[in-house]
């Protein structure tokens, strides 16, 4: 049974360890900004997801209920993403340009707190039309 | 306990090492943004050494100290990038 255990909590283990470098790789091999927003989406989804796996399973056969595995599970699972979404927003609006060619409509777009400003000039434009 | 601690091993190196990559992008970024990409890679992979920690001597408390670095992390990384984005952080 500890030998079951062990094997168990070592795959788990071996994944996670294989997932983080991969994502360390990433960070340093990729040429660009938005390609290499990819690469800890992997360590933090595989990687750690792997990693807390192995700690609840080891919790387990120890004889208790793993609950801050589970909640740093959750934690990470939902801010991953929203941290991603507002790097790439601090990206777009600092004008990093994409090795893959020029994306004028993403460039263009107003962020979400911009948006009302945008369609305030666009209605004083509007009305200066109107005037002359 | 046969087989556990070289996996632990190999995890600690294999996280030491992205920890490494990651310090290389964070000094050699190009742009800030690049760098904030790496300042969240980092405290995403302090995070998993603490949980290795954790299994390693077998106990509770690291793991509630994880879920605090986890939630450091994203509130810092917030921040910065609202920051970055708006030029303030709070309206």
């Amino acid at each position: 049974m500890q030998l079951f255990m062990e094997i168990l909590v070592s795959f788990f283990l071996v994944i996670g360890a294989f997932f983080m470098l991969v994502g360390g790789i990433g960070m340093v091999r990729l040429p660009d900004l938005f390609m290499r927003l990819h690469a800890p989406t992997k360590s933090s989804t595989l990687g750690l997801g792997s990693f807390l796996i192995a700690a609840i399973i080891y919790a387990a056969f120890e004889g208790r209920f793993g609950f801050p595995e589970v909640l740093i599970t959750l934690f990470a699972f939902i801010t991953a993403p929203v941290s991603a979404n507002l790097m790439a927003q601090a990206a777009l609006h600092l004008r990093l340009r994409s090795m893959s060619g020029n994306v004028p409509e993403t460039l263009d777009r107003p962020l979400p707190w911009q948006r009302q400003r945008r369609n305030l000039r666009r209605y004083e434009k509007k009305s200066n039309d109107d005037l002359v | 306990m046969m087989i556990l601690p070289y996996a632990l091993g190999i995890c600690m190196v294999a996280i030491t090492l992205s920890m490494l990559l990651c310090l290389y992008r964070l000094i050699i970024g190009p742009s800030i943004v690049d760098r904030l990409l790496a300042l969240d890679t980092l405290f995403l992979n302090a995070t998993c050494l603490v949980v290795v920690l954790g299994i390693f001597w077998s106990t509770t408390s690291f793991f509630e100290g994880a879920l605090l670095v986890a939630m450091l992390g994203f509130v810092s990384t917030a921040a910065l990038a609202r920051y970055f984005t708006s030029g303030h952080v709070i309206d």
